[in-house]
Order: C-alpha cells, then structure tokens, then sequence
C-alpha cells in the first residue's frame, strides 16, 4: 500500500509529495541551530548552516563541551533518551538546548533562543493548571474542543485556531474555531484527506507539536547534507527545528499563513485530530514554555477526548440497550418472533436508528416504516452470516443495516435508512472531485471553497448502531432456541396427555360394558323369565331397555375402536388401492357396485386401518345414498377420494362432521350408526401423518371425501 | 360321539352379573354342583394351585379381575404341573387384540369376547361347551 519514500533532497510536487521523506529534510528551520557530534568524541561532524553565526563561532571539528560547556553537555547527554524534548529543554546562554539521539552513536543538539517574552516556567504553571481544569470540566466534546482552541489561541497569540477532526476516510472537518473577528469563519469546512500525507500523521503520533515560526524565511541547510558519521541524512523526527516541506510552506501561503502550529490529538493510538493554528500577520515565535503547555492540553486533551467518547458511547449504547429491551418484551408477549418485531414497530427502528425495517421469517414479510420497493430481492441477496451495513447500497435507500437470523432459510432483519443528501463544503478541491486547476494549491490566488453534493449515500451507521442490532440478534437468536424449546416441550405433554386420554377413554369404555352388560342380560331375564306375566307395555319397555344398552355399547366400542388407533403401532406394508378397497368391501354388510380409477396407485400403510377407514368411507357412501349408490374411488398422487351421489352435507356442517358422536340425522334414520365413523376414519389418516378432509360435497347431489397417508 | 359331563367346570369371575348370565347359561348343560366359581384371581388361586379343590376339567377366565389380574392366573395355571392341562377359555370383556394374542401367548386354549345381547351370550357359551365335550381332553386318568 505505503510506496517508498523518495531519497532525501529529491525535489517534491503534488505528484510526490506522499512520498515526501519529511523525516530527512536536510535542513532546519533558521530561528534556531542543529549541532550533530560524535558521541564517542563529543566532535561536532556535521552542523546547520547557521550554527557558526547563532554560537559566534565556528562549529565543524570542535567539541560539544568546547562549544557549551562540559556539565551542559553531560545533562543534555543524560536527557537525551526523552521522548518528548519539547518538554524539557536546558537553559543555557540565552538558548534553549534539546538533545536526542537520531542515530546510534550521533548526538544531535538543537539549540532556539529563548525568545523575548521568556517568562518562567513558573507563570505557566499557573496557567496550565487553569488550562487543566476547563479542560476536566469539559461537559462534551464539542466542547471540548472549542475551549482547547480558544485556550491554545490565548497561549500563543495565533490570529486562528481550529479544532479538527479526522474522518474514517482520513479528511478533516473543522469542528472548532477561534479566530480574529475580522476573519472569514472556516468552522464547519472539510479538508481533504490529502492535505496532511499518511508520513506527516504518523509522525504526529511520534512528536506530537509541531511549530512553524515563520514561513517566508528559508531553512538553514545541515552541512554536509549527509552525516559523515552514518553516511546518511539526519533524521531530525525527534527534535523541533525540523526543516518544513516546501509543499507544505506552498500550502501555507496559499493560505495566506505567515506561521502555524499543530498540536496532536490521539485517541487509542489514533490520530483523531489535530488543534491547528494560522498566524496571518508575520512570523509567530512561540517560546518554549508555551509550547510545553500546548503539548499538555494536547496530552489532556487527548485523554478528555477518549473519556467523553467513551461517555458518549456508553449513553448511546444505554439508549439503544432500552429500546432493544422494548423489542425483546414484545417478541416474548407474542405468539412468534415475527409478530413481536412487528409489533415492535418504531422500538425495533430505534434498536439502530433506521428510518424503515423488514423482517421475513419462513417466506413471512412484515415491513415497518420506510423500506425500498426492491426489499425482496435485497432479501434474497443476502448471503452473509453475519451482521453487514453499508451507507451506499445501490437501492432504493441507500443504508441497509442486515442481521441473518437463518441465511439458510432466508431469515433476516435488515434496517433501512434514507437517503441523505447533503453538501461538503471543501476547503479547496480535493483531488477526487477532479476539478481542473491548473495550479491546484492556489486555484485563483486564494482559497476558496468547493461544495461537493453528496448524494447516493445515507447517513453512515456507527459502530454502536452495528453493536446494537448485534446484540438484538444474539438475542432474537437465544429467544429462537428458547420458544423451541417450549415447543419440544409442549409438543411432549401434549403427546403425553394425549396418551394419557386414549388410555383414559380405553379404560372407561371398557369398564362401562361391564355394567351395561349386566342391565342388557337383566333386561333378557325378564323378558325370559316373566314371559307370560308381563303386559305389553312392560315387554316393550324391556325392549327398550335392551335396545339402548345396544346402542350403548355400539358408541363404547367406537370410543375403543377411536382411542386405539391413537395407541397402537402401526404395522407398515404396502399394498394397492385395489387391494385395499376390496378387503374393506368384503367386510361391509351390504357390498355396493364401485367404479375405481387408478386402482393400481401403491398406498404404504397399516392394511387393517386403512381398511377401516375405507369401510367407513364407503360405509357412509351406501348409508346416506339413494337405493342404487353410484360409488366412485379415484386414485391419483398419493390422494384417494370416495365420491358418492348421496344426500350432500350442508356447507354449515362440514366442520361438525368430524366432530366424534356427533350426528346430522336422527339416529335411527339412514340406518343409525354412533357418528364415530368420520372422526375415526380421520384420525387413522393421522395417525399415518397424512390427512382427510370433505373435498366437495353439494346437498342432494353427493360427496366426495379425500385422504392422503403422508410420505411413508 | 358320546357327549361327556364337562365338570367339574371351574369360572373365575368377579363380576356376578356377569356369572350369573353366564350361570343361566350352564345350568342348561350342567349340573349346579358341576360348576365352582372363584371371585377373585386370589382366590382360584388358592383353591385350585395350593388348595383341594379337584382338578377342573375347563377353566373359563375372566381377564379384568380386581387384585391378581386374569393373565397372571393364567400364567400361574399354565406353569403348575397339575392344572398347566386343563384347557383355559378366557371369556373377557375386552375384544382388544393386545389382550387376545397375549392371552393366547401365556397359553390360553380360546378367546371369547363377552357379548352385550343376552342371546348371543347363549349361542356362545353353549357351542363352547359342545365343542369341549366332544373334544378328548387330557389326563382323564387321574
């Protein structure tokens, strides 16, 4: 990714400028004076070219104890292994002295006078714990950031500060200002990520200050160019004189600046900002004691910026975890998952902040809110297992936020949001606008600002509004392993309840027949016994008795006959339909003439229930039918259908049909029967895991009853 | 064939609706003291395996006895040396075909569902006796 630098000295334009090696300048700006010895001899090998003029002598083949002093030396020695020099620089002949170590055995000194407004450190301690304290009290981040540029604007007398931010894709948005009231206002302008090469801002995570004194004097140049002791040019990354690109000085005029300064604002080792100031009127010598300041607000800054981000984050994610909450209640006080979404309604919405939603569920759709008209097909596109967002999906709206539930199955929840139109106001052109310019750092002398519309896209969805549909589907997930778990669950009590009530119905029938056996036989004793004593009317009365303990026990059996396909095994075989038609017109008491169709489709089966069934089916057939039943048995894809040209069943009646005992007729009428039949015919389908139901039926016209036996 | 007295005829059964219907029965084929009836599971127990009581020349078996059920005498006559054959004629209430093959499974002779028509209860209990009278029957010798 990252192309080579380029060698040091090569001459940079915009063409190159990424590739700047601003590391090795060659040079340092003039204010102050580089010194670079020997570490082993304290002999200076190399220098600035205006080292001779700032000490008042020569520098080249003399010693750094020779030239500052033996004690000098020997602290700026021991504090040289500093990270932050501009911290802690040693006072010494009106100057201040830094040291570090830009390569092994190479010491290098710089050396910045002191300035004319030296103060003592003591003044700015007060200052910084002032500075401290407005930054603590900090209650946003906007805030934030608008007093740390108008403190930073205090400390050094810049004509404006900015506080700016750094977008994912690396521009910069100017968040907070503090300028000359006569200036025009930057706040709110975007700068492309260009502007500041990827080298300049990691060196920014390095050094963190970062002064420009003055933009119209020329750098000093180091001499000789290459360290005599490396062979290479210095890298001067660590120190503060650093020589400033000639791209950049371009930039800066451009801008009409005379002098800047940028402070670093790093958040978990990010570069997040920066707090950047112009100065339009001349050089601006910023002391070192102000720097050092401006580098602790950086510092603090920088961790108030992390812990209101954080703060910010954690009461978003508390907003969103209430309306994830408000989701999950209406999921658990719905029958199914997807009704509770729907019900959710404008929570479900809030769980990330969408302007529409979809949920399909089993091929089930519920849209909420605003959603695209090719919400189909962007279901059916999906196919990641895991939570996806994009801002610039080519549909309709532009934001899909997608959960997969079940990709397999094509379950998702995907949020929607809407197009959100809306203009960047650069700065200048980035180069992706391709805007012709044919000098680009000074389109007509000056800035000027280019809007962009952006259009396309929608509002991009954070990281917390990803975490929370995340978090919503784990959730979802835990609910859809839970309900089925109750489902299993019930589906056994069920089968257990319903085993428990066929064993119920089995033993009640059962021990019924005993004492309705004993009234029947007592009735025969005393028709038998009494034979020439009882009148008339008693012998009917018996009969009667007789008669109904009949019919008694005729609906005990069909409750038997009813609980026992339930609690049998069935014995598989297959067999035709033919075959098992004739075996159940064989057991009919009066055989009618059918015409069958398809008799040869294979059924697999229990043949004796199946049997049954057929018996009541046709059974029903000859019973509710004229003198000469016309009986016609189809066969066709697994399904069979009885038709008869009987007396029809009355539309309101198709349900009570098959509803166990329940009878149309008086039962004496079409020769009587317990209204068992159906239900059990019904069930034995079941039990086969198929189905029977009354396919059409027209009253005075006929019937046609159908089943299937399942699969198997 | 000439027609043997089937007695002593041995009838667990509890029920004494049901004994008595079947009581009216018999006593067209045999005599009163031919018959000896056991309420309980318990009690044919006692009498015909640890008991005096003479060895029957059929059993007739309810199955839906209260205490030791009708399956486990059966199962107790068919593994005693001295009653195991005599024939056993289960005469139950249930028609449940789990019921009928296990019967027949722990050695029952025949399995006669109990009808509710007075008339029909007749027609069977006296072809079962014809057939057993002219069936030769073992341990005649005793």
């Amino acid at each position: 990714m990252a192309e080579p630098l380029l060698a040091p000295g090569t001459p940079v334009d915009l063409t190159n400028c990424h590739r700047e090696p601003i590391r090795t300048p060659g040079g340092i700006q003039a204010h102050g004076a580089l010194l670079a010895a020997d570490e082993a001899t304290l002999e200076v090998v190399q220098a600035s070219a205006n080292a001779p003029a700032l000490l008042g002598d020569a520098v080249l083949g003399r010693t750094l104890e020779d030239l500052l002093g033996a004690d000098v030396v020997e602290q700026l020695r021991a504090g040289a292994a500093d990270e932050t020099p501009n911290l802690r620089p040693l006072r010494t002949r009106g100057l201040d002295a830094y040291a570090y170590r830009p390569a092994e055995g190479v010491l290098v000194v710089e050396l910045e006078p002191v300035g004319d407004h030296s103060a003592s450190l003591t003044r700015y301690q007060d200052e910084i714990a002032r500075v401290l304290g407005l930054l603590q009290d900090a209650p946003t981040i906007e805030d934030l950031l608008q007093r740390t540029a108008r403190v930073v604007r205090e400390l050094t007398g810049s004509d404006r500060v900015w506080a700016y931010r750094f977008e994912p894709d690396d521009h910069g948005v100017i968040l907070a200002e503090e300028k000359r009231e006569d200036l025009d206002a930057f706040l709110g302008l975007h700068y492309p990520a260009s502007d500041i090469p990827p080298q300049a801002r990691a060196l920014f995570l390095q050094n963190r200050l970062r002064f420009i004194h003055d933009v119209e004097t020329p750098a000093s140049p180091l001499e000789p160019a290459a360290n005599p002791l490396t062979g290479e040019w210095l890298d001067l990354s660590k120190g503060v004189l650093r020589a400033v690109s000639p791209i950049h000085i371009q930039y800066l005029k451009n801008m009409g600046a005379t002098a800047s300064m940028s402070i670093a604002l790093s958040v978990g080792g990010r570069l997040w900002g920066l707090i950047s100031g112009h100065h339009y009127s001349g050089p601006l010598f910023v002391p070192h004691e102000v720097r050092a300041t401006c580098e602790l607000i950086g510092i603090v800054g920088s961790m108030q910026l992390e812990a209101l981000e954080k703060l910010e984050v954690s009461r978003r994610q508390g907003t969103l975890a209430t309306k994830r909450s408000a989701v999950i209640d209406h999921v658990a006080a719905s029958s199914s998952i997807l009704d509770g979404l729907a019900a959710a309604g404008e929570d479900l919405l809030a769980v990330c902040g969408a302007d529409g939603a979809a949920i399909r569920i089993d091929d089930d759709l519920r849209l909420i809110g605003e959603t695209p008209s090719e919400v189909m097909e962007l279901l059916d596109g999906l196919a990641a297992a895991d939570v996806s967002a994009t801002h610039h999906a080519d549909s309709g709206m532009p934001g899909v936020l997608a959960a997969p539930l079940a990709v397999a199955r094509g379950n998702h929840i995907v949020w929607f949001r809407r197009e959100y139109v809306h203009t960047i106001e650069w700065a200048h052109a980035p180069k992706s606008l391709a805007v012709k310019e044919p000098e680009r750092l000074n389109p007509d002398g000056s800035f000027r600002t280019w809007a962009e519309s952006v259009k396309g896209e929608s509002r991009p969805w954070d990281v917390v509004e990803v975490e929370s549909a995340t978090e919503l589907r784990s959730a979802l997930g835990t609910f859809l392993i839970t309900r089925a778990e109750q489902l299993a669950a019930l589906n056994a009590e069920l089968a257990r309840s319903n085993e428990e009530l066929d064993a119920f119905a089995y033993v009640a029938a059962h021990d019924l027949k005993e004492p309705l056996r004993g009234i029947a036989n007592f009735a025969s004793f005393l028709v038998e016994d009494y034979e020439d004593t009882l009148d008339a009317e008693a012998r009917e009365r018996l009969a009667t008795i007789t008669k109904l303990s009949q019919r008694m026990g005729s609906l005990l059996d069909s409750l038997l006959e009813y609980s026992r396909i339930g609690r049998a095994d069935l014995a598989m075989s297959d067999f035709t339909v033919e075959a098992v038609v004739a075996d159940a017109v064989e057991l009919l008491a009066h055989p009618p003439a059918l015409r069958i169709e398809g008799g040869d489709m294979p059924l697999r089966g229990d043949r004796i229930r199946v049997r049954q069934l057929l018996v009541n089916l046709i059974g029903n057939a000859v019973k509710y039918s004229p003198d000469v039943p016309e009986i016609t048995i189809t066969a066709q894809a697994g399904r069979v259908c009885v038709e008869d040209n009987g007396i029809g069943v009355a539309p309101e009646h198709h349900d009570a049909i098959f509803h166990v005992f329940r009878r149309l007729h008086p039962r004496d009428a079409y020769g009587g029967g317990t209204g068992a039949g159906l239900t059990i015919a019904r069930r034995i389908a079941e039990r086969h895991g198929g189905e029977l139901w009354l396919e059409r039926s027209t009253p005075g016209v006929g019937s046609a009853f159908c089943f299937t036996l399942g699969g198997s | 064939m000439h027609a043997r007295t089937l007695e002593p005829l041995a009838v667990v059964e509890d029920s004494d609706e049901d004994f008595e219907a079947l009581s009216r029965v018999l006593r067209e084929t045999t005599s009163r003291e031919g018959v000896k009836r056991y309420v309980s599971g318990e009690d044919a127990v006692a009498g015909l395996i640890g008991g005096e009581d003479a060895r029957p020349a059929l059993i007739i078996l309810d199955l839906n006895l209260p205490g030791i059920r009708g399956m486990e005498v059966l199962a107790k006559l068919k593994a005693d040396a001295r009653l195991k054959i005599v024939p056993v004629v289960v005469l139950s209430g249930s028609s449940r075909e789990e019921d009928i093959d296990a019967a027949y499974e722990a050695g029952a002779n025949a399995y006669l569902s109990k009808p509710l028509d007075f008339t029909e209860l007749r027609r069977i209990v006296l072809s079962l006796h014809e057939f057993w009278q002219i069936a030769t029957l073992p341990g005649r010798g005793q």
